[in-house]
């Protein structure tokens, strides 16, 4: 059954904005008088396991704009590629062998060890991941030998926030040369010895008793580290900032949203954070951030306009932090509708040009794909969920996606092979009630409660050339952790329940899946050496899945290859 | 955290009877601490409480008082450096919303050992007479039941206090903390 529903509302996309302190003028908000343009439908969704798809593929060379993804060898970067394509060029696991997939080596990070959202690197031959208390674990990749531990003393007594439950993840490092660069719970940016892990710097980059804290990993591009941070929930006022890779020092910061007393803003408001690792175009020296929905997040009446810039994708001057265009995805967002995953860098080919295009899927459920050089629609935001959506009331109403999303953190990935984009996301809805202006959740507003017996996920397949989708795979349990695609022709994507499915890029058809014990709060890597492919995941789950109960959490680094061992039943630490 | 927090005054009653504090861990180790489940992206649902949720025995709070243990304390010895060389201890008070807004007395401990950085999240601080306790969780605060923890000797006029820290899937370790500062949220 079909279930799209088509508004026409303007979306907003400026060059050379002066800043955020000067809303357009709107009318007494009742109604949300922005939200997204739909146009047709893009596909139909029926029950688990459904694969539908559109024309059959084309296979052309892959257009590669990165010397290190031509290697493939390493995933040096949290996207794989400066673009964050996440898209590797080996092709050793492919389709026609995905099935004999099997352990090479795994690992345990800790009977403690709870959760884990680590997007981990592979360097050399050392593979780098992160743990929920911020620790960073260097192994060898091949062996699964570790070589060093770095523990930091992070003051976790501040993980008190969305609602006083806490929330501690760490998605990984930042590698430049000879450093590694990582952020810590308590709003600490770090500098480390690669070769040891020993500390080099530390330079605290928000205070975290503004409710700030951090989960992200950073960028690194030019001698300059990319932060954001997370909180937005508490009204964390939201900004993205570069610091000297070499000392730690504030090179500039871009604030989000105005601060307290200024434009929408009033005092205790905020957000516009920005939660996932910015995206820097190496051609052009423009940094992409996606940024979360404004406080407090349902209820609208506080913060008439649109609320510029939250849940936005900003293009800035890297290097100066200059507000190049913005493109807001939902504007006066009412429904917590964050574009909080890491934007894509890619060559679209549209009506026989090449044009730089960036692409972010949303909370809302949306994909988004725009001009890298002006933020324009390049097609008309496609939705790869069910979508209603009506203001939220103190009675209640029913929205979809609900405010955790259409897709949460988890990044998307491009294949210049399929030229597809690759969305997974999570299905479900949600009642969303208004208990009062600032009552309750301080600066939620109210209580978003989830419809339906059980969540469901999805991953979907979106046509570049034809700005449509063109295959969508239901799956049992949600998907939030991201993609990766090969040049294998495979698409690679956990879910929450711990299954690792391998996916043909340009079909959708499921190759082959595992259930490799823990639920997936992140997405894949692929790395090769000596002539052996491996895919790796730290995996462990998100606290969504904790709170859901998706599947099992914990914290875990497997690395798969060719002819591998069985993979057996998971058996959590001391069972 | 928006605005400045001030200690609530935590309703206690005492006992003399000294009776260990026992806690059933859930198979699933999840609890619920009230019905709320908070999401990364900081959204309230309400969830029903898992099934086989924590018993505590006991009064609320710790004796004489709770707000006297509050602040910040170093870890200043255990029996095993291996999972605790160092660390930090944070007892306050913790704004929560669901099921309704309150405060709750709370605890985060941080270890660091050889074999790396454990948090435990403290909740449900309890005392049966003169024996503190609390329920030890990993995660979050309402995620995973660990454990329990139980206050063995105390001397808050020296800035001074020592626990048994028994987990599922460890030992049980002893350590002895000292507070550097009254004040947990500095």
């Amino acid at each position: 059954m079909s279930w799209l529903i088509t508004f026409a509302a303007p979306t907003t996309s400026r060059r050379g904005a002066r800043g955020p302190g000067r809303p357009r003028r709107w009318r007494q908000v009742v109604i949300a008088v922005a939200m997204l343009v739909l146009v047709g439908a893009a596909f139909a969704i029926s029950g688990p396991g459904h694969s539908t798809q559109g024309p059959s593929a084309r296979r052309s060379p892959p257009r590669v704009s990165d010397p290190l993804a031509e290697a493939g060898a390493q995933w040096p970067v949290f996207g794989g590629t400066m673009d964050n394509t996440r898209f590797s060029a080996l092709d050793q696991v492919n389709a026609s062998n995905a099935r004999r997939l099997g352990v090479a080596w795994s690992k345990d990070l800790g009977p403690y060890q709870t959760l884990d959202e680590s997007f981990p690197l592979m360097i050399g031959r050392t593979l780098y991941v992160t743990t929920s208390t911020d620790e960073v674990m260097a192994f060898d990749a091949v062996t699964g030998k570790q070589l060093w531990r770095y523990a930091p003393q992070v003051d976790f007594s501040l993980s008190r926030g969305v609602g006083g439950y806490g929330v501690t993840v760490n998605r990984g490092v930042a590698v430049s040369g000879s450093r590694i660069f990582v952020l810590t719970f308590d709003d600490h940016l770090q500098s480390l010895s690669r070769a040891t892990g020993e500390r080099l710097w530390s330079a605290q980059v928000v205070s975290p008793h503004t409710g700030a804290y951090e989960t992200m990993a950073p960028t690194v591009w030019h001698g300059l580290v990319f932060v954001g941070s997370s909180g937005s929930e508490d009204g964390v006022r939201g900004s993205v900032a570069a610091y000297d890779a070499n000392t730690g020092k504030q090179v500039w910061r871009f604030w989000t949203v105005p601060a307290a007393g200024h434009g929408w803003v009033k005092r205790g408001q905020g957000g516009g954070t920005v939660y996932m690792p910015p995206t820097v175009d190496a051609r052009t020296g423009l940094l992409y951030v996606g940024t979360s929905s404004p406080s407090p997040t349902i209820v609208g009446t506080r913060r008439p306009g649109a609320d510029l810039y939250s849940s936005s994708i900003l293009a800035l001057d890297a290097r100066a932090g200059r507000l190049v265009w913005y493109h807001q995805e939902v504007a006066h967002d009412l429904w917590d509708y964050d574009a909080e995953s890491p934007v894509v860098v890619f060559d679209a080919r549209v009506r026989g040009h090449t044009v730089r295009a960036v692409a972010e899927a949303g909370k809302s459920g949306y994909l988004f794909v725009l001009d890298a050089r002006t933020g324009k629609d390049l097609f008309p935001p496609r939705p790869f969920v069910k979508e209603h959506h009506t203001p939220p009331t103190r009675k209640g109403v029913l929205e979809c996606p609900g405010s955790l999303g259409g897709a949460q953190y988890g990044p998307d990935a491009y294949s210049p092979q399929s030229h597809d984009l690759y969305v997974v996301a999570l299905n479900m809805c949600m009642t969303l009630k208004v208990t009062g202006t600032v009552g309750g959740y301080k600066e939620f507003g109210g209580t978003a409660v989830p419809q339906g017996v059980r969540q469901t996920g999805s991953i979907s397949a979106f046509d570049t050339d034809t700005g449509r989708f063109r295959w969508h795979y239901e799956v049992p349990w949600p998907m939030i952790g991201g993609a990766t695609a090969t040049a294998g022709g495979l698409v690679l994507a956990g879910d929450t329940h711990g299954l690792l499915y391998a996916f043909d890029a340009h079909t959708g058809k499921v190759l082959w899946k595992a259930n490799l014990g823990l639920a997936f709060g992140s997405a894949p890597i692929v790395y090769q050496v000596h002539g052996t492919e491996y895919i790796a995941a730290a995996i462990g789950g998100s606290p969504l899945s904790a709170n859901f109960k998706w599947g099992n959490v914990g914290a875990r680094v497997v690395v798969l290859k060719l002819g591998g061992e069985p993979i057996r039943p998971y058996q959590p630490p001391g069972a | 955290m928006p605005g400045k927090r001030s200690p609530l005054r935590y309703g206690l009653s005492g006992g003399g009877i000294v009776v260990a504090v026992l806690i059933g861990l859930a198979a699933a180790g999840a609890l619920s601490s009230g019905g709320s489940r908070p999401s990364a992206t900081g959204t309230h649902q309400v969830a029903k409480p898992a099934a086989g949720a924590v018993a505590v025995h006991g009064s609320p709070g710790w004796s004489p008082k709770t707000t006297d243990y509050f602040g910040l304390y170093r870890l200043t010895w255990s029996n095993n450096p291996a999972l605790a060389q160092s660390g930090q201890l944070t007892l306050f008070m913790r704004r929560v919303t669901k099921p309704k807004p309150q405060t709750l007395p709370s605890g985060v401990i941080s270890l660091h050992g050889r074999d790396g950085t454990n948090v435990f999240y403290l909740t449900h601080l309890n005392h049966v007479g003169n024996r503190n306790g609390a329920v030890v969780n990993i995660g979050n605060y309402n995620y995973q039941v660990a454990g329990h923890l139980q206050i063995l000797d105390l001397a808050l006029s020296h800035h001074r206090l020592r626990a048994s820290l028994a987990t599922d899937h460890g030992p049980t370790i002893d350590i002895s903390f000292s507070r550097y500062s009254p004040a947990f949220n500095p």
